[in-house]
């Protein structure tokens, strides 16, 4: 496996609350799975592999280049695609525009611009919605949109943070079905509370809690890994109540 | 969805703060009721406090006294230089200060989330006019210290009729536009009123231009009076509007998801 | 980059910025045309002394434009792109720029339409006036930019603005100095005045290099916004040791004389042509009536005209009549009564008085028959010139002749005696 991503030794804080504690990762193509509780870190990962937030300390290769350089960085931001949690948009934008404007952003080629425009848009299943202005979109379709911005120059690393949410079971199934189709050739990071997805559409997984990472592996390995004590409505719910209860008592 | 954080604001916290008075029994009546009463009175003053707080009250008082201080400066300056004739030299005082200390109030007649503000059962009528009227009076009171020296040339008293006036208006717009752009109808008026300089002391002029007018003026002060009471009888029976508020009724159909 | 300019005009702040100009620059228009009728360089010096406000606005445009990604919540996906900053700032700042500037000039077009109907002179001074303007809307809209990427305050719009307008304000104040000139406010320069051309050079020099700091600034491009510094600071520097606003050259074609055919001689500068048909039925009878009386001025020329060391005082038989803030939007004269002032010129007094109050009561009185008389007034109980217009008329012109010379010497008991009837 061709490893993509490469995270050594990684350190953020805010102040004095210490967000990822010596993580240590690594990712290749497909679609990964990101758990863990709130307040684990993991969208202080993403931000890091976004290369919106620098590391205190730590090594990230994304892609085979260095972060630290700044030609690598460039280099790099031109194959990410990023959708944060809380993300904004301006109203007034259609879809078109405004998956343009970040196309334009991503410094893509400008002849390239509208048709791979058009099969983001397309591809997220926004097609008939395109020239509405992004007001009056409902929650689901900005997020749709959202992802379509993501997906506009085909990254090689796509990093989603909590990308269903808002949307519907239908929408979600879709969801699933592009992410599997994205997972052939490029690093799909999704970070996630609904673990019915890891199990759909992710190749592998990994459990964050208190800034480590505690578990990393297949998705059946981690439902192996529950019991019929443990807490949950399903076995992958097992499985990660029982990882995240030996973690803590490994760490105390 | 945008990029709004989801705690809630603190005024939700005085919806819960309510002693739950159904639960005394009733053989410790009296004594349970002199203790729901004391923690009421704390309670109030404890949502004043928070009140303030969520709707920026500190960053408002440090600004109103940041503009009092530079208009009486400004005050002072101009009415010592030789070329104008003293004390009406302040008419850029009196046009644009009251103007800044009422677009400074416009941020704090909303909170955070509107929507989530309206849904609590606190009489926010009363507390809107409470609001509003203290500090319009608080803005007139602290910046009519910066034109004490000679109250009557566009002094203490010009300044206080034109902090009463452009807080109606303020106040006005942010029921009917949202707080966001709340300052924008006053700061237009004011601009333009003072861009245009007019000369005369007439009737006419003292109904539109009545920033500029001396404070004898009559008619600049009826004229103010009635910005003022229809501002805030607005912002009183509806709320800041906008997109939060009651006003974009007409197009709410179009707004599918909020 | 085209079609991003073009989603910025449309949908950014910039079409809001057109509306809000265009607008300021309707209003300014209409609320002094008397600055700018019937001239081109009227027009165009009263588009950059209306800069007080319409750069104000531009910075407040500006300043709400580069606040949008923080308001909207936006900031974290703009920072994942590989895209350099300056670049979405200054597609940005073209964009609102490019807005307001069609605004206000739209705004003006409309005013040139008419001084086109009436102005008599054109010249072309006014076309490195209105580049200066157009280049100070630029940069006010950089600077707005600059506050707003680094002030993540609210209210930054509108405190921006006023405080622009204050700075603008304040600066003007330094009316004689050199230093005004970093301003593209420009004060009580009137229409036939041109700046020279070395001053207009450094004027723009400064403006460019002034965008280029505020534009990095605002990209937080620290080493670009220190060069461009240097080199604005070192166009400041003979901005501001050089002469000052005071005693401009005048345009000599602007000034030429023309002149009426018949009757006493009215002359005005060529800028105020148009008005020679309103000013002559006013001033033609007064010269008229004082015509061959020994000491009266015999002519009436534009105040613009005359050289600068000749004083205001027609002393030399000329009165100086003064045009700059007299047309009116469709080329007539605004203010009738300005011009009769500029006539009473010819009974003023200029004596200083030992007894300063009994004695100039005294020549006022002495002042105030001989006007009356010069305007055909009727008589009044504080003006009883009654008994002057009961003498025949050669002896009314001799009293006045008279009393010119004891003006002119200032010879107060000749005065007195003049007031006394026959």
């Amino acid at each position: 496996m061709s490893v993509t991503v490469s995270v050594r030794g990684l350190r953020v804080s805010y102040g004095r609350r210490t967000a990822l504690d010596e993580l240590d990762l690594d990712l290749g193509p497909g679609v990964h799975g990101l758990l863990g509780p709130n307040g684990a870190g993991k969208t202080t990962l993403m931000r890091v592999l976004a290369t919106v937030r620098r590391p205190d300390r730590g090594q990230v290769r994304l892609l085979g280049q260095p972060l630290s350089d700044a030609a690598g960085l460039r280099s790099a931001r031109r194959q990410l695609g990023y959708l944060p949690q809380s993300f904004g948009f301006y109203p007034r934008f259609t879809v078109r525009e405004f998956v343009e404007y970040f196309a334009w952003l991503k410094e893509m080629p400008a002849a390239q611009i509208p048709l791979a425009v058009d099969r983001a848009i397309e591809r997220v299943g926004l097609l008939d919605r395109a020239d509405d202005r992004m007001k009056h979109l409902s929650g689901g379709m900005l997020r749709r949109a959202g992802i379509a911005q993501a997906i506009v120059n085909d990254p090689r690393l796509l990093l989603l943070d909590e990308p269903t949410a808002g949307l519907d079971p239908e929408q979600r199934v879709e969801f699933r079905a592009l992410l599997r189709e994205l997972g052939l050739d490029a690093v799909v990071l999704v970070s996630t509370h609904l673990v019915e997805d890891v199990v759909a559409a992710c190749t592998r997984v990994s459990l964050m809690d208190a800034g480590r990472l505690v578990f990393d592996g297949l998705p059946a390995e981690l439902i192996a890994a529950g019991g019929a004590g443990d807490s949950g409505d399903s076995p992958i719910e097992r499985g990660y109540a029982a990882v995240l209860r030996d973690a803590r008592a490994a760490a105390r | 969805m945008n990029g709004r954080n989801t705690d809630q604001p603190r005024s939700r916290r005085n919806a819960v703060d309510r002693p739950p008075a159904a639960t005394v029994p009733d053989g410790g009546g009296a004594v349970a009721s002199r203790a729901t009463s004391a923690r009421r009175a704390t309670s109030t003053g404890r949502r004043f406090a928070l009140h303030l707080t969520a709707r920026g009250g500190p960053a408002f008082l440090v600004g109103l006294v940041v503009i009092a201080v530079l208009a009486w400066a400004a005050g002072s300056w101009l009415a010592d230089r030789p070329t104008f004739g003293g004390s009406v030299a302040r008419i850029p005082v009196v046009a644009l200060a009251p103007l800044l200390a009422a677009v400074l109030l416009g941020p704090s007649l909303a909170g955070a989330d509107e929507e989530l503000e309206r849904g609590t059962p606190l009489p926010w009528r009363v507390w809107r006019t409470g609001h509003v009227l203290l500090a319009a009076v608080l803005s007139a009171a602290v910046l009519s210290l910066a034109g004490l020296a000679d109250p009557h040339t566009f002094g203490a008293y010009a300044l206080v009729r034109n902090t009463l006036g452009h807080t109606g208006l303020v106040v006005g717009a942010a029921a009917l536009l949202g707080v966001r752009l709340a300052w924008l109808p006053a700061f237009c008026y004011g601009c333009a009123v003072y861009a245009a300089a007019p000369r005369g002391t007439d009737r006419v002029t003292a109904i539109w231009a009545w920033p500029v007018q001396p404070s004898s003026a009559t008619v600049s002060w009826l004229v103010v009076g009635v910005l003022f009471v229809a501002g805030i009888t607005g912002y009183v029976l509806r709320g800041a509007g906008g997109r939060h508020g009651r006003w974009p009724v007409l197009i709410r159909s179009r707004l599918s998801w909020r | 980059m085209r079609r991003i300019l073009r989603t910025e005009l449309r949908r950014g702040t910039a079409p809001w910025a057109a509306a809000a100009m265009c607008g300021a620059g309707v209003w300014m228009l209409a609320v002094h045309p008397e600055d700018w009728g019937g001239r081109w360089a009227g027009l165009v010096n009263y588009l950059r002394t209306s800069m007080l406000i319409l750069c104000a606005l531009m910075v407040a445009a500006g300043v709400w434009q580069a606040g949008r990604e923080r308001r909207r919540g936006i900031d974290e996906m703009v920072g994942s792109t590989p895209r350099p900053g300056w670049q979405p700032i200054l597609v940005a700042w073209l964009a609102v720029t490019l807005a307001g500037t069609v605004g206000v000039l739209v705004a003006f077009a409309g005013a040139g339409v008419l001084v086109a109907r009436v102005a008599t002179y054109a010249g072309d001074g006014w076309w490195w006036t209105l580049l200066v303007g157009v280049l100070a809307l630029g940069t006010a809209t950089a600077g707005g930019m600059c506050v707003g990427r680094l002030v993540p305050l609210r209210l930054a719009a509108p405190v921006a603005g006023l405080a622009a307008y204050l700075a603008l304000a304040i600066l003007t104040y330094a009316d004689t100095k050199g230093a005004v000139w970093l301003t593209p406010v420009q004060g009580g320069q009137a229409a036939y005045q041109v700046v020279p051309g070395r001053v207009v050079a450094w004027q723009v020099g400064w403006l460019l290099a002034l965008t280029v700091v505020l534009l990095a600034l605002a990209a937080r491009r620290w080493l670009a916004a220190a060069l461009a510094g240097v080199l604005a600071m070192g166009v400041a520097v003979p901005i501001v040791t050089g002469p000052g606003p005071y005693r401009l050259p005048v345009d000599p074609d602007a000034v030429a004389l023309v002149c009426t055919d018949t009757g006493p001689q009215v002359c005005v500068a060529r800028i105020h042509a148009f008005l020679l048909d309103e000013v002559t039925p006013v001033v033609q009878p007064v010269l008229a009536r004082i015509e061959g009386i020994p000491g009266a001025a015999h002519r009436a020329v534009d105040d613009a005209a005359r050289p600068v060391d000749q004083p205001q005082l027609p002393g030399d038989g000329t009165i100086w009549l003064h045009l700059d803030g007299q047309p009116t939007v469709r080329g007539g004269l605004a203010k009738q009564d300005w011009l009769e002032t500029d006539l009473r010129a010819v009974t003023g007094l200029n004596c200083t008085y030992d007894d300063h109050d009994r004695e100039a009561e005294r020549a006022y009185l002495t002042g105030g028959l001989a006007h009356a008389w010069l305007f055909e007034l009727p008589a009044s109980p504080e003006v009883p010139v009654d008994w002057l217009y009961a003498l025949p008329m050669p002896a009314q012109r001799a009293w006045f002749a008279d009393y010119l010379r004891a003006a002119a010497a200032c010879d107060l008991p000749a005065l007195t005696r003049l007031r006394q009837p026959r």
